[in-house]
């Protein structure tokens, strides 16, 4: 029988020739670069917009998509200030239940057709008769919208709602596409700086509006869905990505600033509030001075600079420091573990084989999430008590914080723009499930409060009630607030223009260009 | 032969229903509310409830469950609750991607497992063998988590040669299919060689070289066609692991397959899609399990005889 080898069976080129071949791939396949400013920004979305219609649009990120393609009466300013977007001025309360506006001349839509006070009162009607639309229940208050005559409008409230003006930020639509079955992307006409291009499953594409009142510099901008977060970094430092906002861990962004210097992090602060909740029905921590001794027993200012990179500032209230209702007089968060071991000896809970009780957290399954609630866990523990963390899946935490099968919880809220989120979290209406109100917390004096201020249309007397409200929830302690963290984008470093806002939206990209 | 095939579908009928109820079943007993996640945190009680009774969630589970599976059976899976689109063509959109991608990583798997398995086997025992089988080895091992990561950084963020991920020209297609197709190759090469070591010592094989054919005639066009029979077996079968398997490196390369949208509805409590995918997922392994079986019976006719 014959010997068979390898080489006796087949020929093969010899190594040179092969990294020759390679040499030549590797130069086909490098793209060419061009020296000439892009018009065309890539961004990296962590999730699919969920609906191009705006009165359905519920999840952030089609928020963002409606911020840019559509105009609506209000908007909000970088820090997260209500400002009229459509309008002339801000809106007037003729009297408490009454609310007039002056649409903005010369707006047009995509098609280039004038925006109508018909088109927006026919978008806002349909949100107050049509109950399964998604963003109706921000208007069940309204009793009717009329236009009046020269692009006047007017909202009738079914009773007082002081917060009502920021409710008016859904994209206006045009009245014939109302009255359409449904809103068609590929056809749809929106206001915005931009209109939509194609809506593929992992890209929508946005070109420039040309019948803007601001024509954009950036002709197209490409929104790629891209779910995982190493794939993000990947895209950033391959400069296939032009922007990624709070979509990179705090770590690899410490990685991204040392090692790439076409990339740029800007940083401002956000309508982020992180807290820690109490489950008020729980007999241990409903008591006043365990939730006293855990709030001065935390370390914010650790937290934030070893886990959080440094990118939050300590919270006192709900409300961060940029809100116009933001109490100065609320003291400032103070960490001192002395005094809270005192107070809780003198309630009565004395240590016992080094822990005087255990407790346990829940918090969501999140990576940093998880190492918060650590770090909480064992600041707790020099004060002698014992934490159990317990990380979850959001969809079990959240049916137990609703059904108050929890002691402690860690949580954010975000994206609120009016002080009546006190309402929502702290009033007796609304425990869950009507409601946030999840630490099951009751206290009529505030409940009083809370509805004069969601009556008050007046700034000075409706922040003189905010002032108090403030007051009542520090001394009360339902949640410990944390702090408030900072929004960042990992950028391409020439794009010019670009400014953060405080709740993520894109809004500056209508005036960003690439140098 | 028809008989077999009615047999072998047949059979498959109970396993269908067994997977319906399993994932009908178990998905409600999953905590988390879709309505919660579609309406977010500030809708009222009111709104909640008007959205699920407009989406049927307010009826039993057994109601739900039994109303699933009529439907399906029309071949109706249902009405995304996040899309609002019919799951049937939120399937369609991604099944091509998917499918591109299951035959790109066949493709590369079969580039590389068929001439590696082949060296090895005429090589058996030399260093070549060692190698070629040592690649075997860690390309098992190896998990796509790792590969996929590592494969970008090294073409796509150092060299800069490939797109990080999207689905767009030939050039997309080559490191996903090089994570898919590496684990592939390397089970497929092993198989290659020891069904190609047992060929080569059959009888025909030395009549061939008697007759003073060439030496790469005999392996390829002798040994190998007769050496390929259990290959054709795994390749079915790993088609069908490719289409249902394929979830890690889609959301690695953000490819818009159906494992990317199996997570998206799982994420977001999005039952029908979830329940489509599944259902998908199942109905084509079964398929490709039932195809290989009946290619296997027309290569082999005792296997047909002895069912």
């Amino acid at each position: 029988m014959r010997h068979i080898t390898f080489q006796h069976a087949f020929r093969l080129p010899s190594p040179w020739s092969l990294l020759a071949t390679l040499i030549c791939a590797s130069t086909f396949v490098t793209p060419r670069l061009s020296s000439a400013p892009k018009t065309t920004l890539s961004i990296a979305f962590e999730d699919n917009i969920r609906s191009f219609d705006p009165r359905q649009s519920v999840d952030a990120n089609s928020q963002y998509i409606e911020d840019l393609v559509h105009c609506s009466l209000m908007g909000f300013d970088p820090d997260g200030k209500a400002i009229p977007i459509a309008l002339e001025a801000d809106p007037t309360w003729v009297s408490p239940k009454i609310l007039e506006m002056q649409l903005r001349k010369n707006l047009k839509f995509s098609d280039g057709t004038a925006v109508r006070a018909e088109d927006v009162a026919a978008t806002y009607n349909s949100l107050v008769k049509n109950k399964e639309l998604r963003r109706s229940s921000a208007f069940e208050g309204v009793e009717k919208i009329e236009s009046l005559s020269d692009g006047r409008l007017r909202f009738t409230l079914k009773r007082p709602d002081a917060s009502f003006p920021t409710n008016l930020v859904v994209g206006i639509l045009k009245e014939d596409e109302i009255k359409a079955a449904g809103i068609d992307p590929s056809t749809l006409k929106g206001c915005g700086s931009y209109k939509l291009k194609s809506t593929g499953i992992n890209e929508i594409i946005l070109e420039s509006n040309s019948f803007s009142s601001i024509l954009p510099k950036l002709s197209l901008i490409a929104i790629k869905i891209v779910r995982n977060e190493k794939t993000r970094y990947a895209k950033l430092r391959a400069g296939e990505i032009d922007i990624v906002q709070n979509g990179i861990s705090r770590d690899t962004l410490r990685t991204l600033e040392r090692r790439n210097p076409n990339l740029k992090v800007l940083k401002r602060p956000s309508l982020k509030t992180t807290y820690v909740g109490f489950n008020m029905k729980d007999s241990l921590v409903s008591n006043p001075a365990i939730r006293e001794a855990i709030s001065l027993a935390i370390n914010r200012q650790e937290i934030i600079n070893i886990i959080l990179n440094g990118m939050a500032v300590p919270a006192r209230t709900i409300l961060p420091p940029t809100s116009a209702y933001f109490s100065e007089k609320l003291p400032k968060e103070t960490y001192d573990p002395q005094n809270a071991e005192r107070i809780l000896d003198k309630a009565g809970f004395v240590k016992k084989d080094k822990f005087r009780f255990e407790v346990s957290l829940k918090t969501t399954t999140d990576v940093t999430r998880i190492s918060v609630a650590k770090a909480i866990a064992s600041q707790l523990k020099r004060i002698g008590i014992k934490v159990i963390v317990e990380p979850m899946e959001w969809g079990r935490f959240k049916l137990d914080i609703d059904q108050g099968r929890v002691q402690l919880w860690t949580l954010t809220w975000v994206g609120f723009k009016d002080p009546d989120i006190y309402r929502y979290a702290f009033a007796t209406e609304n425990f869950p499930p009507n409601g946030a109100n999840r630490g099951w917390y009751s206290n009529p004096t505030l409940d009083t409060l809370l509805e004069s201020g969601r009556e008050k249309n007046d700034f000075s007397d409706r922040k003189k009630i905010y002032d108090q409200i403030q007051d009542i929830v520090e001394h009360d302690k339902p949640y410990i607030f944390l702090w408030h963290e900072e929004n960042f984008a990992v950028v391409n470093k020439d794009l010019a223009g670009f400014d953060l806002y405080a709740d993520g939206r894109y809004s500056a990209l209508q005036h960003s260009y690439f140098q | 032969m028809l008989s077999f095939i009615v047999k072998r579908i047949g059979s498959l009928i109970p396993v269908c229903l067994g997977v319906l109820l399993i994932v009908v079943g178990m998905i409600h007993f999953v905590p988390g509310d879709p309505v919660d996640i579609i309406l977010g945190d500030y809708a009222t009680l009111e709104d909640k409830n008007a959205l699920r009774h407009e989406l049927g969630l307010d009826q039993s589970v057994i109601k739900q469950t039994v109303a699933y599976i009529g439907h399906a059976a029309k071949g109706d899976l249902g009405h995304s609750l996040i899309y609002q689109k019919s799951v049937n063509v939120l399937i369609m959109e991604r099944l091509p991607a998917t499918m591109r991608l299951a035959i790109a990583s066949l493709i590369v798997a079969l580039l590389i497992s068929v001439p590696l398995g082949i060296i090895a086997s005429i090589s058996a025992g030399s260093k070549l063998d060692f190698a070629a089988m040592s690649f075997a080895v860690s390309g098992v091992a190896i998990p796509t988590f790792w590969l996929g990561p590592l494969l970008i950084l090294l073409f796509s963020v150092e060299l800069g040669w490939l797109p990080v991920s999207e689905m767009g020209s030939w050039k997309s297609y080559i490191l996903p299919a090089l994570t898919m197709g590496t684990p592939l190759a390397a089970a497929l090469s092993r198989i290659t060689r020891n069904s190609m070591l047992d060929t080569l010592k059959e009888d025909f094989v030395r009549t061939a070289r008697a007759k003073g054919c060439s030496e790469s005639r005999v392996i390829l066009s002798h040994t190998f066609r007769n050496a390929s029979l259990p290959l054709v077996t795994v390749i079915g079968l790993q088609f069908g692991v490719l289409m249902t398997g394929a979830i890690i490196t889609e959301k690695v390369f953000d490819w818009p397959g159906l494992g990317s949208l199996l997570v998206e509805g799982i994420n977001t409590r999005d039952y029908p899609v979830v329940q489509g995918c599944v259902l998908f997922f199942s109905g084509s392994y079964l398929l490709v399990n039932l195809l290989t079986d009946i290619a296997y019976s027309l290569v082999d006719p005792r296997i047909r005889l002895s069912t």
